[in-house]
C-alpha cells in the first residue's frame, strides 16, 4: 500500500545544508500499524509529511496506492491528502471555530465520504457522546486527541500518519489513544504510520522502525 | 568571560528585544501614530494659520477703519479740502484707498501719511521711524506687505516703471491683500494724484462739536465705521467642522495603534512573564513600557508631523478658498513651520499612544506570574468584549438621542455626531457576530461551515479595522450626502434667486440714480430692480436690510419656507417683513410674529410675512419695500440693479459702459454669477472632501495593519485545512471572500450610519452653525459607490497579506504541526 524508495530531503538552515533524510526505504501494508522511533531531529516528522505530500522530497518516490507522490504537483498532493491520507498530530491541530460534531465530520465530509452510521459509531467508540457540542479549548488534551482520531478515521482513509500523538498526554491517556487507534485501524483496514518516543507504545505495533540521523537502521 | 552589562540595561535589553522578532508590528505601530499626528497636525496647523490671518485683518482694518469724512457720492476728495479743514482747526488726517489689479488678484493700496497718521490714537498700524521714515517718504517709496501679499505687488508693480517703482519690504503684521504706503507713492499707483479717498477724524474727537466750513458742507459728510464682521465668530463653525474631522481622522488612527499595542502586548506576554520570574518588578515592566511607547510616539510625532505640514500645505488653497468665499476671510497661502507644531504634534502623539495603550497597562499590571490554562479561551473572551462593546454602544445611542431631544448649540450637536458615530462603531462587532453566527446556522457543507465559523473567530482580531472603516464610510456616505444634497438645493437656489440677467454695482447712489434713469429709456431692457442696503439691529442683534421692488420675478420663482397668505403684497404694500431662515432661527422668529428693526431714524415694527432660504450668508437679513428702506434709512446704499433684458446681454453690458461709463467688471451676469457661485460652493467642500479620503485612506490603513498582524496568526487556523486536502489556493481564495464579506456588511452598515450622520449635519449642524437647514436627500447611487469603495479598500488593504499566504511555501505550512524534524 505505502512504498518508500530511497527519500532524501535536505533544509536550508542560517548554518548551512542540513539533510535530513539520507535515503529511506520502507513498505507498508494495507491494515499494517507500523511505530516510527528516533531521537528528535532524527527526521520523523519530515518523513511523515513528505509521504502526506505537506513538503516535496529532493530525491527518491512515494508510492500510495498506485499514487505517485513525489510526482504530483500541489493541486495533486492536496487531492491526496483529501482522499487517501489523513494526519494525526501532537498539537492535536482541531479546528478551534468548531465544534467537536463538526470537527469530527470535517474531513469526511471534505472528501465527499461522510457516513453519519460511522460517525456515530466512532463517538461511541471514543466515548465523545457528552462533547459533541463543545467547542476544542473546553475539552481535555486527551479528549481532544480522540477527537483528532476520530477526525482522521472518519473519512476512512487509505493511509493514516501520525506525528507523536500522545506527546501531550499522560500514560494512561496514551494508552487509550493507542489502544483506539489500532483498533480501527483492524476495523477499517488503513495503514498506520506513527512517529513516536515511547518504546512501550511503539512495541505495540505491528512492526517498528528505527531512524537515526536520517536513515532507517 | 564577557564584561557584564548592567542589570539595568539588561532587562531594558531583554524587553526590547521584541521589535527585533517584530518588524512589522514596530511599523505598524509608527504607520498608526504618525497619520493620526499628520491629519491631527494638519487641521491644527490650517486652523491656526487662518486665525492669525483673521487677527492680522482684525488689526489691519481697526487702524484704517475709523470714522471718517467722505464724499456724498463717495468720489475722491481733492487734497485743497483736506488743507482748508486743517486751517479751520479740524484734526483730519488723509488717507488714499484703492484697488490695484484686478478683483480677487489685486491688492488693496492704503496711503498714509506717517507724520499725521502716527498722532492718530487707538489702534494703528506701527509707523515707520528714523531713517526708515526717509526711505518711506522719498521717491521711489516703500510699500510694506505680508510675504504673500508683497509677491503679488511685486508682479502687479512690474508694469511700473524702474524709477517710480517702490521698494516692498515685508510686515508680517498686516493682513494678506493689502498694502501700506506713503500717501504720495499710493496716489501715484492708483492715478489718484492730487486726491484723496476719506479723512480720518481721530478717536478722541467730538463728532457732536463738528462744524464743516460752508463750502464743504454740500460735499461732505461723517461716516461712521462699518460695523465689523467678527471673523473668528463667524469662521468658529467652519474651524469647528474641521477640528472634528481631525479628530475623526485621529481617532481611526489610534484604532490602528490600540490594534497593534493589543498585539504587541499578546506576543510578549510570556516574555514579560519571564521577565517578572527573573526579578524584574511589575512597576519596572510599567515604567519600561511607558517609556517605550513615549520613544515610539516621539518618532512617530515627529514623522507626523512633517506629514501634517505636507497634508497642510496641499489642502491650504482650498481651505483659503472656502474661508474668503463663505465669510470674505483672507487667508495667507503659504504655510511657517512653527516649533510649537513640532513640540505640539509630538505631546499629541505621545498621549495617543499613553492613551490607547492603558488597556494594555493594566493587562500586564495585572498578570499572573505563572501562565494558567485558560479554559475560557477566544469564546467566552469574545462573548464578554462583544457585550461590553454593545453597552457602551447603546449607551452612545442613547446619549444622541438625549442631545436630540434636550441639547442646543453647536458643541452640542457636534457631541450628538460623534455620540452616534461612537454608538455605531461599538455595536458593530456585535451585530457582525449575530450575522456571522446565522450564515454559520444556515451553512451546508463543511468548507462553507468552517468559513462561517472561522470567520466569527477572526472578528475579534479584526473588529477594530472593520470600526475603523465603518466610521469613515459612514463620515463619507454622511458629508457626500449632505454635499451632494446641497448641491441640488443650491442649484435649484440659484436659479430662483438669480433671475435677472444683469446684476450692476454702481459706485455711487448717484451713478445708480444714472443707470435707473438710463435704463428705464432702454427698450431692450424690460425690468429696473434696484436692490437697496443698509445695516441694523434687530431683535439684539445686527441684521443687513435689502431693499426690493415688487415685480413678477420676485412673486413667481421665490419659494418661501414659510409665509403669510399672500407675503409679497403684505411686505410690499403693507405692514410685513421677509426675514431670512438665519434669523428666523436665531430670533426665533416665526411668520405672524412682531419683529422690531432699529433705523436710522427710528424704530421700525412689522409683521414676519415670510421666511426664505439664504444658503451661504451667514448674517441675518430682512427684506423691504426699497421706499420703506428709504425712508427709515437715508443714508442707506442704493447701488445694487437688477436688470431683465431681452437683448443680448454682452451689448446691454457694452451700452452700460458707453452711455453710462459702468465698466463692465462691475456687471455680471446671470450664468457669470451662478458660476462663481457653484465655484465657491465647490471649494468649501473640497476639503471636506480631501480629509474623508484621507479618513477612508488611514482606514485602509487600519486594515492592512490588522491583516498583517493577523498574518501568522492566520497559518495556524489554515494549515489543518491544507494538511486535510484543501489547496492553498482556495484557502486564499476564502480567506479573501471572509475580509471582503465583513467590509461588504460593514459597508452596508455605514449605510444607515451615513444617514444619520447626513441628518445631523443638515437638520442639526448647520443650523446651530449656519443658520439654515437643507432638506435631507438620498442619494442611493452615492451609497452603491462607498459601498464599492469599502470593498476595494478592504481588498486593497488584503491583497499584500493574501499574497503572502499564497505564496507561502509547504515548509512554512508544515512547520505549524512540526515539533521537531
Amino acid at each position: 500500500m505505502l512504498c518508500v524508495k530511497n527519500l532524501m530531503k535536505a533544509y536550508a538552515s542560517p548554518q548551512g545544508r542540513v539533510d535530513v533524510l539520507k535515503g529511506v526505504s520502507f513498505d507498508m501494508a494495507s491494515g499494517e500499524a507500523v511505530a516510527m522511533m528516533g531521537e528528535s531531529g532524527s527526521g520523523k516528522s519530515t518523513l511523515l509529511h513528505v509521504i502526506a505530500g505537506l513538503d516535496a522530497i529532493d530525491a527518491g518516490s512515494i508510492d500510495i496506492d498506485g499514487d505517485r507522490v513525489h510526482a504530483l504537483d500541489d493541486a495533486g498532493r492536496a487531492l491526496l491528502r483529501r482522499h487517501k491520507v489523513s494526519l494525526i498530530f501532537q498539537q492535536f491541530n482541531l479546528i478551534t471555530s468548531m465544534t467537536v460534531e463538526e470537527n469530527l465530520v470535517f474531513e469526511a465530509k471534505l472528501a465527499g465520504r461522510h457516513d453519519p452510521d460511522w460517525a456515530k459509531e466512532l463517538v461511541d467508540r471514543l466515548d465523545l457522546g457528552t462533547v459533541l457540542d463543545r467547542y476544542p479549548e473546553q475539552l481535555s488534551g486527551g479528549q481532544q486527541q480522540r477527537v483528532a482520531i476520530g477526525r482522521s478515521f472518519a473519512s476512512k482513509p487509505r493511509l493514516v500518519l501520525a506525528d507523536e500523538p500522545t506527546g501531550n498526554l499522560d500514560e494512561d491517556n496514551s494508552d487509550t489513544v493507542v489502544d483506539i487507534a489500532f483498533d480501527l485501524v483492524a476495523r477499517t483496514g488503513a495503514g498506520f504510520l506513527m512517529a513516536t518516543h515511547s518504546r512501550r507504545l511503539a512495541e505495540r505495533a505491528d512492526r517498528l522502525l528505527r531512524l537515526r540521523g536520517g536513515v532507517l537502521v | 568571560m564577557t564584561q557584564q552589562a548592567p542589570p539595568l540595561l539588561v532587562d531594558v535589553f531583554a524587553f526590547l528585544t521584541h521589535w527585533r522578532r517584530h518588524k512589522l508590528q514596530f511599523i505598524t505601530l509608527v504607520v498608526g501614530l504618525a497619520s493620526a499626528t499628520a491629519l491631527w497636525t494638519a487641521v491644527q496647523a490650517l486652523n491656526t494659520h487662518a486665525r492669525a490671518s483673521y487677527d492680522r485683518s482684525a488689526a489691519t482694518l481697526q487702524a484704517f477703519d475709523r470714522t471718517s469724512l467722505v464724499a456724498h457720492d463717495r468720489t475722491p476728495i481733492s487734497e485743497q479740502v483736506f488743507a482748508d479743514l486743517r486751517r479751520s482747526g479740524i484734526p483730519v488726517i488723509p488717507l488714499v484707498e484703492g484697488r490695484l489689479g484686478p478683483p480677487g488678484a489685486g491688492v488693496r493700496l492704503v496711503g498714509i501719511d506717517p507724520l499725521s497718521y502716527g498722532r492718530l490714537g487707538g489702534a494703528s498700524v506701527a509707523v515707520p521711524q528714523g531713517t526708515n521714515m526717509l526711505a518711506f517718504l522719498e521717491p521711489p517709496g516703500l510699500l510694506f506687505a505680508e510675504a504673500e501679499t508683497a509677491a503679488r505687488l511685486s508682479s502687479l508693480l512690474e508694469t511700473v516703471d524702474v524709477a517710480n517703482r517702490p521698494v516692498i519690504e515685508i510686515r508680517t503684521t498686516l493682513a494678506t491683500g493689502q498694502a501700506l504706503g506713503d500717501i504720495a507713492v499710493v496716489q501715484r499707483l492708483l492715478g489718484l494724484e492730487g486726491n484723496l479717498s476719506r479723512l480720518l477724524l481721530p478717536d478722541e474727537y467730538d463728532i457732536s462739536g463738528l462744524k464743516l466750513p460752508v463750502p464743504w458742507q454740500e460735499l461732505l459728510e461723517v461716516t461712521e465705521p462699518p460695523v465689523r464682521v467678527d471673523l473668528d465668530g463667524l469662521t468658529d463653525s467652519f474651524h469647528l467642522n474641521l477640528t472634528a474631522f481631525g479628530l475623526l481622522c485621529f481617532l481611526v488612527g489610534l484604532f490602528i495603534v490600540y490594534s497593534a499595542i493589543g498585539l504587541a502586548v499578546e506576543d510578549r506576554l510570556h516574555a514579560l512573564r519571564t521577565l517578572r520570574i527573573c526579578g524584574v518588578s511589575r512597576q519596572k515592566l510599567l515604567v519600561m513600557m511607558i517609556m517605550e511607547m513615549a520613544g515610539i510616539a516621539t518618532v512617530a510625532g515627529l514623522v507626523g508631523v512633517a506629514g501634517g505640514y505636507a497634508i497642510a500645505a496641499l489642502l491650504l488653497p482650498d481651505v483659503a478658498a472656502s474661508l474668503r468665499g463663505l465669510y470674505g476671510a483672507q487667508v495667507a497661502g503659504s504655510l511657517q513651520l512653527d516649533v510649537s507644531w513640532w513640540l505640539g504634534g509630538v505631546a499629541i502623539s505621545i498621549l495617543g499612544a499613553l492613551g490607547a495603550a492603558i488597556g494594555a497597562f493594566v493587562k500586564i499590571s495585572n498578570m499572573a506570574l505563572l501562565e494558567s490554562r485558560n479554559v475560557a479561551a477566544w469564546r467566552s473572551k469574545q462573548a464578554k468584549t462583544v457585550l461590553f462593546q454593545s453597552i457602551f454602544g447603546i449607551f452612545f445611542a442613547l446619549l444622541a438621542l438625549f442631545l436630540h431631544w434636550f441639547g442646543s448649540g453647536l458643541t452640542s450637536a457636534f457631541v450628538q455626531m460623534a455620540s452616534i458615530l461612537l454608538g455605531a462603531a461599538f455595536l458593530l462587532p456585535g451585530l457582525l457576530l449575530l450575522v456571522l453566527t446565522v450564515g454559520k446556522t444556515a451553512a451546508r457543507g463543511p468548507l462553507p461551515q468552517w468559513f462561517w465559523a472561522d470567520s466569527r473567530q477572526q472578528l475579534p482580531g479584526l473588529s477594530l479595522a472593520l470600526m475603523a472603516l465603518l466610521l469613515a464610510l459612514g463620515a463619507n456616505i454622511g458629508v457626500s450626502g449632505m454635499v451632494e444634497g446641497f448641491r441640488h438645493t443650491f442649484d435649484a437656489f440659484l436659479e430662483e434667486r438669480l433671475s435677472a440677467d444683469l446684476y450692476v454695482l454702481t459706485s455711487s447712489n448717484q451713478e445708480a440714480g444714472r443707470t435707473i434713469a438710463w435704463a428705464t429709456q432702454n427698450p431692450d431692457i424690460t425690468a429696473v430692480l434696484p436692490i437697496w442696503d443698509a445695516t441694523a439691529t434687530a431683535e439684539g442683534r445686527p441684521v443687513n436690510v435689502v431693499g426690493f421692488t415688487d415685480h413678477t420675478s420676485y412673486r413667481d420663482t421665490w419659494t418661501l419656507l414659510e409665509n403669510t397668505e399672500d407675503p409679497w403684497t403684505d411686505t410690499t404694500k403693507k405692514n410685513g417683513v421677509l426675514i431670512n431662515e438665519q434669523l428666523h432661527y436665531r430670533a426665533g422668529l416665526s411668520v405672524g410674529e412682531t419683529l422690531t428693526i432699529v433705523s436710522e431714524t427710528g424704530p421700525l415694527v412689522r409683521k414676519v410675512a415670510g421666511i426664505y432660504s439664504d444658503y451661504g450668508n451667514p448674517r441675518s437679513e430682512v427684506r423691504l419695500a426699497n421706499s420703506i428702506l428709504e425712508t427709515y434709512w437715508p443714508s442707506g446704499e442704493r447701488r445694487r440693479l437688477a436688470l431683465h433684458a431681452r437683448a443680448d446681454i454682452s451689448e446691454i453690458t457694452a451700452q452700460l459702459t458707453e452711455e453710462v461709463g459702468i465698466p463692465a467688471d462691475r456687471t455680471i451676469n446671470q450664468s457669470g454669477l451662478k458660476a462663481f457661485s457653484r465655484a465657491v460652493f465647490e471649494k468649501t467642500f473640497a476639503v471636506s472632501a480631501a480629509l474623508n479620503t484621507l479618513t477612508l485612506g488611514v482606514a485602509g490603513i487600519a486594515m492592512i495593519t490588522s491583516l498583517l498582524t493577523l498574518a501568522g496568526a492566520r497559518l495556524t487556523g489554515v494549515a489543518p485545512l491544507w494538511a486535510m486536502g484543501v489547496r492553498r489556493r482556495t484557502i486564499t481564495y476564502l480567506e479573501g471572500l471572509k475580509i471582503l464579506l465583513l467590509a461588504l456588511f460593514t459597508s452596508l452598515a455605514a449605510i444607515p450610519l451615513g444617514i444619520a450622520i447626513s441628518w445631523c449635519l443638515v437638520a442639526v449642524i448647520n443650523v446651530e452653525a449656519f443658520g439654515w437647514r437643507l432638506p435631507l436627500h438620498l442619494f442611493p447611487d452615492q451609497w452603491m459607490t462607498l459601498v464599492i469603495l469599502g470593498l476595494a479598500t478592504a481588498l486593497i488593504a488584503s491583497l499584500y497579506p493574501l499574497w503572502r499566504l499564497w505564496r507561502t511555501p509547504p515548509a512554512d505550512l508544515s512547520k505549524v504541526f512540526a515539533h521537531e524534524h
